[in-house]
């Protein structure tokens, strides 16, 4: 899956670190998370969504339909 | 709620402490004549202090490392398990490299040795397929 969490990411100069840190998650899972080698389940998706204020299908982008 | 990680550093120097404590406690214990109730005894308490922890770890891991450990179970201790059934009835065979020269040749020792085997091929298969995943997901 698809996703525009680097680039969300780099709008707001936050490291790998920063937004781990808001999402209470690893580094090492935010890099998976960006790299899109790792779909987020359902409530970390809607916490992503939360903190960017962004629609969840904004961020993410089903494969299949692009 | 955030929740505070836990450090994996500490994770395994106090598995490995009472690892260690609970090991030597029992072998001085076998020694010295322990009563098998209290070295039972040990051993469940030093079995509950393990489990304990490592659920107040696993409770603070996030969804990928949480991912990462189910993933290894299954396909890393599966793994194990099915090398070890390959192996261990062949090495059982052999007069040589049996496992009855390292284990002792009774039938309950063998029982032990088989088990233990067992377990540490399916630690050893966790470990790589942890190591897997979280290299394919770099």
């Amino acid at each position: 899956m698809k996703n525009r969490l680097k680039v969300l990411r780099a709008e707001r100069d936050w490291s790998q670190a920063d937004l781990a840190d808001r999402l209470a998650v690893s580094r090492q899972t935010v890099n998976a998370l960006e790299t899109g080698k790792y779909d987020p389940s359902l409530p970390l998706a809607f916490r992503i969504a939360r903190l960017f204020a962004q629609p969840i299908e904004d961020i993410f982008q089903d494969d299949a339909v692009a | 709620m955030t929740l505070r990680r836990p450090n994996l550093l500490v994770l395994l120097a106090v598995s490995l402490v009472v690892g260690l404590a609970t090991g030597a406690i029992l072998g001085f214990g076998d020694a010295s004549g322990m009563p098998v109730s209290v070295q039972t005894a040990i051993l469940g308490i030093s079995l509950i202090l393990a489990v304990g922890y490592c659920s107040w770890a696993f409770a603070r891991l996030d969804e990928a490392a949480r991912e990462a450990h189910k993933s290894a179970w299954w396909w890393g201790a599966s793994g194990g398990m099915v090398v070890a059934a390959l192996f261990i009835p062949a090495l059982l065979q052999g007069s040589d490299l049996g496992l009855g020269r390292i284990m002792g040749d009774q039938p309950g020792d063998l029982v032990i040795g088989g088990a233990f085997a067992v377990l540490l091929l399916q630690v050893a298969g966790y470990f790589v397929a942890w190591t897997a995943w979280w290299l394919r997901r770099r």
